[in-house]
């Protein structure tokens, strides 16, 4: 190259793709110079190959105020200036062409990054350092009191499911099948479980002999909906309501609101309730 | 539901007035009835076995049912079955007419509406044949000559559990015929202490027992419950539950085909009697124990105690689970 430039963009235009740049040192026919003061011209970077942390990348990627490296290679068609002895740099540089045409452009690695990057991979390891045991315990013990509320809610977060499902059901039908199911996991939490009873003879023999819920009623109407060859029947929607809205005050009016809540921290007891049925011992026997 | 569905209910309670706690069975008895069934009662003497079939049959009859009631009710007979009883006692036989100069047909006690076949294991196994020809094809075939049967034809056989020595055993396949095989069995003491308190009255109320259906209302019943309606999903859980009777470890010989048809039948008689014109899952569970049960050949005496109800348990279970839509 006849000259290398390191100095600084000043301005960029990326349309023209050209730039101002300042500088006070450069290499001049291969000899260095440091000049005694600032100079700032125009540089032509048209035809000229832009490098970043040595990639290649594009003009665009150069900012005002970015440092880098400019370099012209030797071409007959550039008029370049002939060194003169005797006479100083500064001088010199007053006969560049204007602008310099630029072939090769290395735009610096931003400091700024360096260090962010470099802050980030000794920060880490610095951190691990400074825990101590204690702190490791008492973070576990945290997450673990975090997962034991957890799952201690989950009976209470299914219920409110149950509910949030069925004041979302859009028709009748959709909605008994909601109510009938938030039904059953209710009595199921209150205590009475079903075991092998179809769920008419539970409701009339488990739910409504102990909390006269009216769920007998809700039944068969239930089962009329899921069984029958017809349609919804007068009153149905009322008498499904009606029982949706009466299961919490009969449930409190027999059991009683601390003994409820109790009942809904029984963990197990919601397991039961989701728990597939296991397969008989000749279902077993089949496999 | 039909008013003539409603009047079931009153010829249930009609015959509970008589036949004291026993609802469950009395209805089984009157669904046997209305599926166009016949039905086997397995039970010690004095259990009420007679009354129950005498006050069914009063209670669709006016009058006296031992003779063909010509007022549209129904005839009931009664045949002690014994060793030595022949076909020809049961269906009749040719008899020469001196009037006439030829045999005439004299009818047996099997031409009837409502029979009582007692202690059906004592006869020999072609009284038994003749008897179950009979409840099978609803006809009587005597030399070249074809009787056909009421369509009423209703069978209430009985037999003893106990004295089995000098019995004959209905075969499986004869036993398939039966619609229903139900254990009558004996009260409960609150029970017992108000028939002994109220024998007089009942006793009493046997030869009074009111007409609360007629011979019609009940053949439009048995029509009527040929039209319940049975979703697809009740109708895959039967198939489920006969299939798995089939590959059940501890059964021998699996449900028929034939005895599945029945089922469905039963169960839709069933809801009738229920007053519903739909089956529902919990008709399974009070059907399968009488209708499947007598079908089945089981391994050992426990697993015929244990091993049906297993099978319906899981299906009724399967049946529980499904939401209101499902294949509908």
């Amino acid at each position: 190259p006849w000259l290398v430039i390191n100095g600084k963009a000043e301005t960029v235009n990326t349309s023209s793709k050209s730039l101002t740049v300042s500088f006070d040192q450069l290499i001049y026919f291969n000899t260095p110079h440091q000049m005694s003061r600032s100079f700032t011209r125009p540089v032509d970077a048209s035809l000229c190959r832009v490098l970043y942390d040595k990639r290649d990348t594009t003009f665009a990627a150069i900012q005002p105020g970015d440092s880098m490296i400019i370099v012209s290679y030797k071409d007959e068609a550039k008029k370049i200036p002939m060194p003169r002895a005797g006479v100083s740099i500064e001088n010199q540089v007053n006969d560049f062409p204007s602008p310099i045409i630029a072939d090769e452009i290395h735009i610096r690695v931003k400091e700024k990054n360096k260090r962010k990057e470099g802050a980030g991979k000794k920060a880490k390891p610095a951190e691990e350092k400074k825990m101590s045991w204690q702190e490791i315990i008492w973070l576990a013990g945290k997450v673990l009191i975090g997962l034991l509320i957890f799952v201690l809610l989950l009976p209470v977060i299914y219920l409110l499911y149950c509910l949030l499902r069925i004041s979302i059901s859009g028709n009748t039908i959709t909605k008994a099948n909601q109510v009938y199911r938030a039904a059953l996991y209710r009595f199921h939490m209150v205590g009475l479980e079903r075991e092998d009873e179809t769920p008419l003879e539970y409701a009339q023999h488990k739910v409504d002999a102990t909390l006269s819920a009216g769920f007998e009623e809700f039944m068969r109407i239930y089962l009329r909906l899921k069984y029958a060859n017809g349609n919804l029947r007068d009153g149905d929607g009322e008498e499904i309501d009606r029982f949706a809205t009466n299961i919490g005050s009969s449930i409190r009016r027999k059991i009683g609101i601390p003994k409820m809540i109790l009942n809904y921290l029984n963990v197990l007891r919601a397991s039961r309730y989701i728990q597939p049925t296991p397969k008989a011992d000749y279902e077993n026997q089949l496999l | 539901m039909t008013t003539n569905a409603t009047k079931l209910k009153a010829l249930t309670e009609n015959i509970e007035t008589i036949i004291r706690g026993k609802p469950q069975e009395v209805k089984y008895v009157v669904t046997a009835l209305v599926a166009r069934g016949h039905i086997l009662l397995e039970d010690n003497p004095g259990a009420g076995k007679t009354v129950l079939a005498k006050t069914l049959a009063q209670s669709i009859s006016e009058g006296s049912v031992e003779f063909q009631s010509t007022n549209g009710g129904v005839a009931f007979k009664r045949i002690q079955f014994t060793p030595d009883l022949l076909p020809m006692d049961l269906i009749g036989s040719h008899i020469f007419d001196e009037s006439k100069k030829d045999f005439v047909f004299k009818k047996g006690p099997l031409f009837t509406h409502v029979l009582l076949a007692d202690e059906i294991n004592r006869a020999s196994p072609k009284v038994q044949s003749a008897l179950l020809e009979c409840m099978a094809e609803n006809q009587i075939s005597s030399g070249d000559a074809t009787f056909q049967l009421d369509p009423f034809f209703f069978t209430i056989a009985t037999q003893n559990p106990i004295e089995m020595e000098g019995t004959y055993p209905l075969p499986a396949a004869q036993l398939d015929r039966f619609y229903m095989k139900i254990s009558f069995g004996y009260v409960s003491e609150e029970v017992e202490f108000d028939i002994y308190t109220n024998y007089l009255t009942i006793g009493n109320g046997k030869s009074t027992v009111k007409q609360v259906l007629t011979y019609s209302d009940i053949i439009h019943l048995q029509q009527e419950a040929e039209n319940v309606y049975v979703h697809p999903e009740i109708i895959k859980g039967v198939v489920r539950l006969v299939q798995s009777t089939r590959h059940h470890p501890e059964i021998a010989l699996g449900c028929s085909t034939r005895g599945g048809i029945t089922f469905i039948k039963c169960l839709k008689a069933w809801a009738l009697v229920n007053q519903r014109d739909y089956v529902i899952e919990d008709d399974l569970r009070s059907l399968a124990q009488p209708v499947m049960h007598h079908r089945l050949i089981f391994r050992n005496r426990e697993a015929s105690r244990t091993a049906l109800q297993q099978l319906v348990d899981a299906e009724v279970n399967k049946l529980a689970k499904l939401g209101i839509g499902s294949n509908k």
